[in-house]
Formats: C-alpha cells, sequence, structure tokens
C-alpha cells in the first residue's frame, strides 16, 4: 500500500547524500510496518525513544554535576538511570520488530521516572499539596502519550495504573491518614478520579480517531481498488485493440496480394501486352478492373481507420506549399466530375500563406475524400473548394450543390460505416469510411471538421487547420520529422 | 535514357507478381530477371549489376530491409535504383520506405501500365 502524502522523514532523507553517515540514523527513524496505522505508530516510538534519550542523557549529565544530587536508592541521577535502561531496552525491541514490546517499555519507564520523580519532590517539599500539582501534570502525560504508544484498547488500563502508581507513590510517602489534613485526602482523591477521567477521554477521543482513519484508509482501499481495476481494462481494451489493428494489417496484405494478381493481369490484357483483344471481352476486363479497384480502395479504407482509431496514425510535418497542394489534389480528382458533367472549382484566397507547417499527405487525403465525396452525391451543378485563411487557423471548404444531409443524419455522418441514408449506400458504392477518415485525419492535425447541410440544396464541409508557419521559410523538409498525434 | 538500357532486377516471392513483371517487361523489350527471396538476389547481384532494383518487403529469409542493408554493406549495385514494393502496407509505409533508403516505392496493386514510365522516370 501507498503512502499518499509524502512523510517528512523521506524529504529528508532525499536530501542527504547515500554516503553521508547521518542517512544511517535517519534511515533507523523509518517505519518498517506496511499497515498505516502501525507506521504512524512506529514512527511516533521511534522518535520518543529518540527525544526521551536526549532529554534524559542531559538531565542526568545536570543532576550529577550541576546541582551534585546526592546518589540513592530514590534520587534523581537514578530516576534518569532507570528511564534510560527502560528507553534504550525499547530502542533494542523496535529495531528487532517488537513495537508492542517497545511501547510498553517507554511506558513503564516513565512511570517509573515519574513516580520517582513525583517521591522525591513529595518528601523533599515542606508544603506536600504544592508539589502534588508539578507531577500531576507529567502522570497524565503518560497516559496521553500511551494513546499513540500503545494499542489503543490498552489505553484504559494505563490510565488505571496511573491511578495506581499515583496511589502508591502518595502510600510511600507514609503519611500517617490520621495525622494528614481533610483537605490533602480529598486532594489526592480528585487527582486520582481527575486521571480517571483523563483516561476516558483519551480513549474515547483515540477510539473516534482510528474509526476515521480506518474509513480513510478504506476509502483510500476502495479508490486504489478502482484505479488498478481501471488500469488492468484500459490494457486489455489496449491489447485487443492492438490485436485488431493487427489482424486487419495481416487481413489486408493477405487480400491485395491476390489482387495484386488480378489488378496486374487485368491491366496487362486490357494493355494488350498479351495480344489485342476484342471489344467485347475489353469491356468485361474493364468491369473486372474497376471492382476490382472499388475492393482495394475499400481495404486500404479499412485499414487506414483501423490505424487511426488505435491511435497509431503518424504525422509527418514538413513545410508545404498549400496552394500547389490544393490544386494538384483537385486535378488529380477533376476526371470524376468530368465524368458527371458537374463543375470543379478551386478558389484559394491571398491570406492563404505560401508556406505552412503541415503533413500534405494527410491533406491530401482530407480533400481527396471531401471532394470525391461531394461529387458522387452531386448529380449536377458544382463542386467548390475554398481556401481562406485568418490569423490562427486556415481552411478548407468544400461546398457542393448536391443531394444534402438529412437532418438526422448530421449526428452520425463523421462515424464509420454510416452514410446519410443507408439505401443510398449502394447507389453510392461509398464505404462509409470517408468522412471517419477524414475526421479522425482532421483531428491528428490538431483541425477540426463541421458540416452545415440543407437537404437538396448541398452540403458544406470546413475542415480548420492550424496555421502554422515553418520557422525558416522554404527550408528542406526534415525526412521523417515524426511526432505522434492523437 | 533509352529504354533498352534499362535492366531491372525483381525480388519478390510471389509467382504472380513475377510472372506479371516478366510479361510487362517482354512486352517492353526490357531486360529483366526475377528472383524469389534475398539471398538469390545478393548471389545475383555479386556478378551482375542492374539499374533498377524492385525489391519486395516481405521475403522469406532476409527481409526487404535487411537485404537493402547487406547490399550497402557489400557495395553490392551501389549505383541501382532501389525500389521497395509489398501489399502490406499503410498510408504511412511511403515515407517510411523512403526514409529508409530506398529510392521509389511501388504499392501493390502494381500498374502494369504505368511501371515503365515510373521505372524510366526513376533512373533518368
Amino acid at each position: 500500500m501507498t503512502i499518499p502524502a509524502k512523510e517528512p522523514l523521506t524529504r529528508a532523507l532525499e536530501a542527504v547524500p547515500q554516503a553521508n553517515p547521518i542517512r544511517g540514523i535517519l534511515l533507523w527513524f523509518a517505519p518498517r510496518s506496511q499497515n498505516r496505522d502501525e507506521r504512524f505508530r512506529e514512527s511516533t516510538v521511534r522518535v520518543i525513544i529518540a527525544l526521551v534519550l536526549a532529554v534524559m542523557s542531559l538531565s542526568f549529565a545536570i543532576s550529577l554535576f550541576i546541582y551534585q544530587d546526592p546518589w540513592g536508592l530514590i534520587s534523581f541521577p537514578t530516576m534518569n538511570l532507570v528511564v534510560l535502561v527502560f528507553v534504550v531496552a525499547a530502542g533494542v525491541t523496535v529495531t528487532r520488530g517488537n513495537l508492542d514490546l517497545a511501547g510498553w517499555l517507554i511506558v513503564i519507564g516513565s512511570f517509573a521516572g515519574v513516580t520517582m520523580t513525583h517521591y522525591i519532590l513529595r518528601s523533599a517539599a515542606g508544603d506536600e499539596n504544592n508539589s502534588a500539582f508539578i507531577s500531576i501534570p507529567m502522570f497524565m502525560f503518560i497516559s496521553l502519550a500511551a494513546t499513540v504508544l500503545l494499542q489503543r484498547r490498552l489505553i484504559m488500563l494505563i490510565s488505571i495504573i496511573t491511578v495506581l502508581a499515583f496511589g502508591i507513590s502518595e502510600f510511600l510517602l507514609s503519611v500517617d491518614p490520621s495525622q494528614a489534613n481533610p483537605m490533602q485526602i480529598a486532594g489526592v482523591v480528585s487527582f486520582g478520579v481527575l486521571l480517571l477521567v483523563e483516561g476516558i477521554i483519551l480513549q474515547t477521543v483515540r477510539y473516534e480517531f482510528d474509526s476515521r482513519f480506518e474509513a480513510l484508509d478504506d476509502a483510500i482501499r476502495q479508490e486504489e481498488l478502482a484505479r488498478e481495476q481501471a488500469e488492468t481494462d484500459r490494457k486489455r481494451a489496449e491489447e485487443a485493440d492492438k490485436a485488431k489493428s493487427q489482424f486487419l494489417a495481416n487481413m489486408s496484405h493477405e487480400l491485395r496480394t491476390p489482387l495484386n494478381a488480378i489488378i496486374g493481369y487485368s491491366d496487362i490484357l486490357v494493355g494488350g501486352m498479351a495480344g489485342e483483344l476484342a471489344p467485347q471481352p475489353t469491356r468485361l476486363l474493364g468491369n473486372i478492373q474497376s471492382n476490382s479497384r472499388r475492393l482495394l480502395s475499400l481495404i486500404n479504407d479499412v485499414l487506414d481507420l483501423s490505424k487511426i482509431e488505435a491511435g497509431r496514425i503518424e504525422v509527418f510535418n514538413a513545410p508545404l506549399q498549400p496552394r500547389k497542394l490544393i490544386t494538384d489534389t483537385v486535378e488529380s480528382l477533376r476526371a470524376l466530375a468530368i465524368e458527371k458533367s458537374i463543375a470543379l472549382n478551386v478558389t484559394i484566397s491571398d491570406d492563404v500563406p505560401e508556406v505552412i507547417l503541415s503533413d500534405g499527405r494527410k491533406i491530401a487525403q482530407i480533400l481527396t475524400n471531401l471532394v470525391s465525396n461531394a461529387v458522387k452525391f452531386t448529380s449536377k451543378g458544382s463542386v467548390d473548394v475554398d481556401v481562406t485563411a485568418d490569423s490562427a487557423q486556415w481552411h478548407i471548404v468544400v461546398r457542393d450543390t448536391g443531394s444534402g444531409i438529412p437532418e438526422q443524419a448530421m449526428a452520425y455522418i463523421f462515424e464509420p460505416f454510416r452514410q446519410a441514408d443507408s439505401t443510398d449506400a449502394r447507389s453510392h458504392k461509398g464505404t462509409g469510411l470517408g468522412l471517419a477518415i477524414v475526421k479522425a485525419l482532421a483531428e491528428s492535425l490538431n483541425g477540426e471538421i463541421e458540416v452545415n447541410s440543407i437537404p437538396n440544396q448541398g452540403s458544406t464541409f470546413r475542415v480548420s487547420l492550424p496555421r502554422a508557419i515553418p520557422t525558416e521559410v522554404g527550408s528542406v523538409a526534415p525526412a521523417a520529422n515524426t511526432s505522434e498525434a492523437m | 535514357m533509352n529504354r533498352q538500357m534499362l535492366s531491372v532486377l525483381l525480388v519478390d516471392d510471389d509467382p504472380a507478381m513475377r510472372d506479371m513483371f516478366q510479361m510487362v517487361m517482354d512486352h517492353h523489350h526490357i531486360d529483366l530477371t526475377t528472383v524469389e527471396n534475398a539471398e538469390m538476389a545478393l548471389d545475383y547481384l555479386a556478378s551482375n549489376h542492374p539499374n533498377v532494383i524492385i525489391l519486395d518487403l516481405f521475403l522469406p529469409g532476409l527481409d526487404g530491409y535487411q537485404m537493402l542493408r547487406q547490399m550497402r554493406k557489400k557495395a553490392l549495385a551501389p549505383d541501382a535504383r532501389v525500389v521497395a514494393t509489398t501489399a502490406y502496407y499503410t498510408a504511412d509505409t511511403e515515407q517510411e520506405t523512403l526514409s529508409g533508403g530506398f529510392d521509389g516505392y511501388l504499392p501493390k496493386p502494381i500498374d502494369a501500365n504505368g511501371i515503365v514510365p515510373y521505372l524510366e522516370a526513376l533512373i533518368s
């Protein structure tokens, strides 16, 4: 399980070089436990051990060398030594991995220390009541420390032990109860009650704290599970996609090889390379040729689209001349328009830059698909290609006077294998992939496409592409300036 | 360059492709040799110098790219124009072959009427 926020220790470790000996000391503070709750408790235990060790060593030195306290069974130097022994033992224990025992050792060591201090102060002080005020906070502090050092179910037990220790230290003073004034007895009793109440509060707080912690922990775990699941699903989908693309790539290869023979041999026959043919067989061969070419373009479209859908479309950006590209591409399609006796016009605005950085093949494919589509759906009138530019984009607009796109078809016109009118599909001999490819190609060039149509009046497709001017105008196109798109 | 000065080597494992090329080249009286794999092609090139080599990219054994590398390494037919042909392509294959060291690209299905003008343009 991962810890969401970076612990301060992790940051400290990152700052210290590998070889530095401080690193070893810092590493000792890092919790070994994998459980979230225990990690917190473990690092607290480790830090408290270090703190108590430092404070008690200092206190030991001060009591011996500055105050020159006398040695005795119950004296400040002895008290310091007892606490030190317990804390060192706790350090060894936690290093060996026994967290619970280490917590207990610290708590018991503190009890011993506090009880002894209480006793020393009480017996030394003339005013017995006041000195109790010094040791009471120390007893209370142990209960508080226990809430982070020990398991939560032990907190109440610690409180009871605290009350007992307090009582015992009072008992050890051997004050004769019959001579004690009532105020003094009342004070001792109320301190005991106070410690018990503190225990109850601390335990309640700890339970509340833990249950919130668990809820948080649970939420984090749930989130992690969901994320893992999503990751697995994504990977699986990706693999399936890859397999599909690979399958389609293999398929198209297998299909094109026999198609190569069919088209090649009919070309040879029609071209008279195997002897002159009579008119009838020539006409039949022409049908074979045109149908096999249709099959070929279908195969090519399917493969292109599968590659596009798998997000593996590559963009080869190079400086290109949009005027020449548009004019050449449209000219290559003129035969289609002539065949259907419709006009095909190109207008390029003066705003269009001379040189643009883009992928010429993709732009040509977009234009080819749009224009051949427009010609296909137009029986009389014209197809106009207008190219314009503004400061951010340049636009290729293909307008036809054809059958238009019905209202309800506008929603799915760019989806694969959909044509505006499915009954039209046969008569128009399309694959239904052209517009899906155009859209994907435009997007791969960081462009967009929109369509407007009035049924029986015509449709307008508008492709907008970023106006990217090469930094060095007229520089030589890089051979393969690949960048992953989509 | 005169058509009769063209000498072509076709490396392709598809018998129909070799047969069609033979018919087209015979019709135009162009010298053509066909082999079915890269190893045979390399042997042939050790003692012959065609000025155009048409190389299928997917061949049994060494593939088209590997064969092109071998040719360059052994300095076989250094002046020959090498054209990639394949039925296994996408819209990006032309770009890939041209940047991969080929001089030309002929996707399958080939255009039987267009091959000879294409080859002439390639070597002129």
